[in-house]
């Protein structure tokens, strides 16, 4: 869908308010406008020329122009002009620019076509020469401006709303709509009119200023709004010759257009920027249960007994810092990793388990705030400096990213970007010759054709490959793979799945690998540490899961999908857990 | 109840001749009954699901719901018989408008059937959620602030506002996780037993049809290669697309042979 | 694996082709460009004989005099065709146009391509120095803004940038003038008397622009640092700023060139309100002043020779992005 920013304003109930705060100056100096003629000291036009050029004072608070015109008075009416000009013209723009844009969407066809043709064309054209060849060519008037200021502003509003009326044509929403035998009728004014009034009215909110400001441009080159009217560009023009003596004349009436302007702005920025923050929203951390998670006690007591482990974290806590306070995503996790070892972490989505991955390597974003202790062969890392993480990352873990459509630079070449990561570093042909190496090491056929072809010529499955060999090229001890097969279909699932597992045992990996899918991962791992809301409820050996006791391993157990057997007598039900044993 | 007699689904292409998406596929779903259309994707599986509902035309052939075909009505009957097949979509929250509330979004369904008076509306709007085992407070809630799990609940609510006969899930689980896809195909399976709605499932996995189809059809390049009993197409198939899709669901193809991995020896 | 295989030798193919693929958008871009300029000058054109004050007998006044005679009259509307369809004289006007007779400017009897030859390279000058201004100033602010999260500076960035987008042009020239003039003595408030009397027009020029920029870099660049690729590549153990360079950088550039392209064609525009203030002699003014006088002609050639300039720059920016971006230069999918 396009940019539908109102949604989040009003289904929040957050931003609303400081949306309000932003507009304020504009609100504020459309109501002094409207109410002008009561609250503007003197008449506008009233001249006294005895008076003339005085500067500030209590009788004129913002002194007085060449004519002794009072100038409070004249920025107050001005406001009154601009402002009304700026409420027709978007008006206008925005019933005329939704219609056609709406209508497009709508029609399709011929139609369609035409309308992007004629937005297109309209936006590739400057806006103020075109305003300025229409007042030229129709004369300088009210109605010209108006018409001027119209025609230069419909194609933005026409062009979002074809965007929303389409993407609501194609949603599912719109089928459902349909399916459930809805009259057209209602569509349209139930559904398709919102849909495109409710992105063009923010975008109008933001316009404002845009209006306002070439309003006064207009008037300013003497082709707006002409005396006696006052209009903050054109009182500008007259404060030309005074520039050096009477700042009272040229300060306010710029300071005015600013502060509109601005204040459209901020409210543009403010609702441009808020589908941002959406996307770090996450659950409000719950408090912490009293009672200590269960766990494979045997496991634990097993390891202990070791030396030092090669990846050890100890009450491991992880904070996302967000509009809304701090959320906790991590809320204390224990586990050792040993050379060689493969260890699943599962849980549902929001259960903490990547973030618990990515957060000690400094790799969770800044938001992120790590507590605890995470150490790699006895190297703290919690609290380790850029320098320190970025020698860990790569060289001792490795990552391998979920989407592997998302997880490449597209405007890099394979070759490229898997060298980047060639610990130590190599340059030239050395480079080309280990990277190809890599990537055969991956099962990519034809590497050394891969490493000169962009990601997008590549499968899903092909890329994964890429990542991982990647991240094999900083010779790691540990590779995290996240999620690693959930964006794949499922034939080449199981042959990641199965590259995986050759690698880790060649190279004698220490694996971590993340996933929802016990069934994917029981395969895989030698332990398995289940996961839910930022803690492990249990750890337990891969082998020991058809015994799991706990309800959430019981929950995911019960979750991953079982065939029955064939009649062959071949395992139909490998993906199943519980029939290997 | 449902009744797809030889239909055949033609999507005209800008260069080349016409793309016969579904090509002469007969296939019946009775009252009460979960029928499991299984295919990869681009098989035509969807296209011949939104014919059923009437979202698409076919171009040969008949799709009769209780005896009528959608494709035969003008466009008022056409929306009353609508009602009587509901999709479930695979995007759970695509499929909902996202200004609109939970309880406004059943609500606007409610209207367009006429099937209860206005002023019964808020309480039959409650009455559904709890039938989808949502909390009745969700109704105040936009899609966003659901998981996807609730959303799709919300959307098989508002398609048995209409009080269909026949239910066209259109890949509803796949975009779920593992554990939730579980609880969404348990609460279909719960419906079925409980309000006896027809249920036509259309999915890649087979894997997921093993825990709900009483029957399962295969497709494969628009036409229907294999039907039976789910048990029997689960346990002996006899067409070779059928194996490849059993052996996909099993995601490990290679440990049909070897021995099961990842269990240290 | 055939696939692979397959995919070895298009990709191969694709190379070879990625020339001439450019070479394909170029002329899609300028078929398209010279569309909109045909669009853009007929309007005008239109406009220009939709509005009265325009028939053969008023041009003759307006030229001569009252004392018009009827040759006079006649010879106008022969020149002009008025007696035949708009269709007709339009194209009587575009055939003349593009061999460079644009009329004669109603103001000053000269002919339009004279007047318009005579100022358009102080124009250029003009816009082509506050454009590498802007460009240099957004980029700058744009980057330090998304990748320095810390401390007060990004906010201010972002404050100044936004306020820099508000600020009335001639507004801030005046600012400039009362202060940097009148007050300090520092720079001439007008003509073009070397670099001093270059600096405030240019800077003038440049704010907006450069702050719309900035603003759109910012957040391009912040939206490529959250790209899952960025953190794949600090995965491997790159640094921030490598990061930014080879990874970001390159992959937010190719979305803000749209908008910097539409900044400097409002630059190049904006000139008509600046050399209207430091009464710069360019093409920007000479268009006020004909707009001013109703010199039809004079306004017809102007609109044209700035939808030229507004054009070319916004397409040169869409095909700096195909030829940049591998996944564009790919063929469409039949």
């Amino acid at each position: 869908m396009t940019g539908t920013a109102p949604s989040g304003a009003a289904a929040s109930g957050i931003r609303l308010p400081r949306a309000l705060m932003l507009a304020l100056p504009l609100v504020l100096i459309a109501v002094v406008g409207a109410l002008a003629p009561w609250l503007a000291p003197a008449s506008p036009s009233a001249t006294d020329l005895s008076a003339s050029l005085e500067g500030p004072s209590t009788s004129h608070w913002l002194g007085t122009d060449q004519l002794g015109r009072d100038q409070l008075s004249r920025i107050v009416f001005a406001a009154r002009t601009s402002l009304s000009v700026a409420a027709v013209v978007m008006t206008l723009a925005f019933v005329v620019g939704v219609t056609i844009g709406a209508v497009g969407a709508f029609a399709g066809g011929i139609v369609d076509r035409l309308v992007t043709w004629a937005v297109e064309a309209a936006l590739s054209v400057p806006s103020l020469l075109l305003a300025l060849a229409i007042i030229g060519i129709r004369g300088n008037s009210v109605p010209n401006l108006i018409l001027a200021l119209t025609i230069v502003a419909w194609a933005p509003y026409a062009r979002i709303a074809r965007g929303a009326v389409l993407g609501y044509r194609r949603s599912a929403a719109s089928e459902a709509l349909v399916g459930l035998g809805a009259h057209p009728l209602r569509v349209l004014f139930g559904h398709v009119i919102p849909t495109a009034s409710r992105p063009a009215l923010v975008f109008a909110s933001t316009d404002v200023g845009a209006v306002v400001l070439a309003t006064a441009g207009l008037s300013f080159l003497g082709l707006g709004i002409t005396p006696p009217t006052p209009e903050w560009g054109q009182m500008l023009v007259e404060s030309r010759p005074y520039l050096a003596t009477a700042w009272w004349l040229w300060l306010p009436p710029g300071v005015a257009i600013t502060v509109v302007a601005l204040s459209g702005n901020l409210l543009s920025e403010h609702l441009g920027v808020a589908p941002e923050l959406r996307r770090l929203r996450i659950r409000r951390p719950r408090p912490t249960p009293s009672t200590s998670p269960k766990r494979g006690r045997a496991q634990t007591a097993a390891k202990t007994g070791r030396p030092v482990p090669l990846w050890e974290m100890r009450d491991l806590r992880v904070d996302f810092d967000t509009p809304d306070g701090p959320v906790a995503a991590v809320r204390g996790l224990d586990y050792t990793l040993d050379r060689g070892e493969v260890l699943a972490i599962v849980g549902e989505s929001g259960s903490g388990k990547t973030v618990s991955c990515l957060a000690p390597l400094g790799l969770a974003g800044d938001r992120a705030a790590v507590r605890g202790s995470a150490r790699l062969a006895g190297t703290e890392l919690v609290g380790a400096g850029e320098d320190t993480l970025r020698a860990v990352r790569g060289a001792e873990i490795a990552v391998v990213f979920q989407n592997p459509y998302a997880a490449l630079n597209p405007l890099r070449r394979v070759g490229a970007l898997v060298a980047d990561g060639l610990r130590p570093p190599a340059k030239g042909h050395q480079a080309r010759e280990r990277v190809v190496e890599l990537l055969r090491a991956a099962g990519l056929p034809h590497p050394e054709d891969v490493a000169d072809r962009y990601p997008h010529e590549l499968s899903g499955g092909m890329r994964q490959r890429v990542l991982v060999a990647a991240a094999l090229a900083g010779d790691p001890d540990i590779v995290v793979a996240d999620e690693p097969t959930t964006a794949l279909d499922a034939t080449t699932q199981a042959e990641v799945i199965e590259l995986l597992r050759r690698l880790q045992r060649e190279r004698g990996l220490a694996l971590v690998l993340v996933s929802h899918d016990l069934g994917v991962v029981a395969h895989l791992a030698d332990r398995v540490l289940v996961m839910h809301d930022g803690v492990a409820v249990e750890e337990i050996a891969a082998d020991q899961l058809p015994n799991a006791t706990h309800p959430r391993t019981r929950d995911l157990l019960d979750a991953v999908p079982r065939l029955p057997e064939t009649r062959a007598g071949t395992r139909a039900t490998t993906r199943s857990t519980e029939a290997r044993c | 109840m449902l009744r797809i007699q030889d239909v055949t689904l033609r999507y005209r292409r800008r260069s080349g001749g016409p793309l016969t998406a579904v090509d002469g596929v007969s296939l019946t779903v009775a009252a009460g009954e979960i029928v499991g259309l299984v295919g990869e994707s681009g098989c035509g599986k969807s296209s011949l699901a939104r014919a059923v509902v009437g979202l698409h035309r076919h171009d040969e052939g008949t799709i009769g719901l209780d005896d009528v075909d959608l494709s035969a009505l003008g466009a008022s009957e056409r929306r009353r018989h609508r009602r009587r097949a509901q999709m479930v979509f695979q995007d759970p929250f695509g499929s909902l408008d996202p200004h609109r509330s939970v309880g406004s979004a059943i609500g606007e369904a409610l209207a367009i059937a006429r099937s209860v008076p206005r002023t019964q509306r808020a309480e039959r709007v409650t009455e559904l959620l709890e039938l989808v085992h949502l909390d009745p407070s969700v109704r105040g809630r936009r899609p966003r602030e659901l998981s996807g799990g609730q959303c799709q609940r919300v959307a098989i609510a508002r398609a048995l506002a209409v009080e269909p006969r026949l239910l066209v899930c259109d890949e509803p689980v796949t975009a779920l996780d593992l554990s939730v896809q579980a609880k969404v195909l348990d609460l279909l399976v719960e419906l079925r037993d409980r309000l006896g709605t027809g249920c036509l499932f259309i999915t890649h996995d087979l894997a997921v049809l093993a825990r709900i189809a009483d029957r399962i059809a295969v497709m494969h390049e628009g036409r229907l290669v294999e039907s039976g009993p789910a048990q029997q197409i689960l346990t002996a198939p006899s067409h070779p697309q059928t194996v490849r899709l059993l052996e996909a669901a099993t995601r490990f193809p290679s440990t049909a042979q070897n021995p099961p991995i990842g269990v240290p020896a | 694996m055939t696939r692979a295989d397959t995919a070895g030798q298009t990709a191969r193919t694709e190379r070879a082709r990625g020339v001439g693929l450019v070479g394909r958008a170029l002329i899609r871009h300028l078929g398209s460009a010279v569309v909109v300029l045909l669009v853009v000058t007929f309007a005008a054109f239109a406009l220009v004989r939709a509005t009265p004050g325009n028939s053969a007998t008023s041009i003759a006044v307006r030229q001569a005099g009252a004392g018009a005679t009827q040759e006079q009259i006649d010879r106008i509307r022969d020149e002009l065709h008025l007696d035949d369809s708009l269709v007709v004289q339009y194209g009587a006007w575009l055939s003349r146009a593009v061999t460079g007779d644009l009329g004669r400017s109603e103001r000053t009897g000269r002919p339009v391509a004279e007047e318009i030859a005579d100022r358009l390279p102080r124009t250029l000058f003009l816009a082509g120095g506050s454009a590498v201004l802007a460009i240099l100033l957004g980029l700058g602010a744009g980057i330090v803004s998304a990748v320095v999260r810390r401390g007060p500076l990004p906010g201010l960035l972002r404050l100044g940038a936004l306020l820099g987008a508000s600020v009335p042009p001639f507004w801030l020239a005046f600012v400039l003038i009362a202060f940097l003039s009148e007050r300090l003595h520092l720079l001439p408030t007008s003509g073009q008397s070397g670099p001093a009397s270059w600096v405030m027009p240019w800077l003038v020029l440049a704010v907006p622009a450069g702050a719309i920029i900035s603003r759109v870099v910012a957040v391009a660049l912040a939206d490529a640092l959250a790209q899952p690729y960025v953190g794949a590549a600090r995965a491997r153990g790159r640094s921030t700023w490598s990061v930014v360079w080879r990874d970001a950088l390159p992959n937010a550039v190719g979305s803000t060139l749209h908008v910097t392209a539409l900044q400097v064609g409002m630059i190049l525009t904006g000139t008509v309100i600046v050399e209207t203030v430091f009464a710069w002699p360019g093409l920007g003014a000479w268009f006020v002043d004909a707009v001013k006088f109703r010199d039809n002609w004079s306004i017809l050639a102007a609109v044209l020779v700035f939808a030229i300039g507004f054009v070319l720059i916004t397409r040169l920016a869409d095909l700096l992005q195909v030829a940049g971006d591998p996944r564009l230069r790919r063929e469409e999918t039949p």
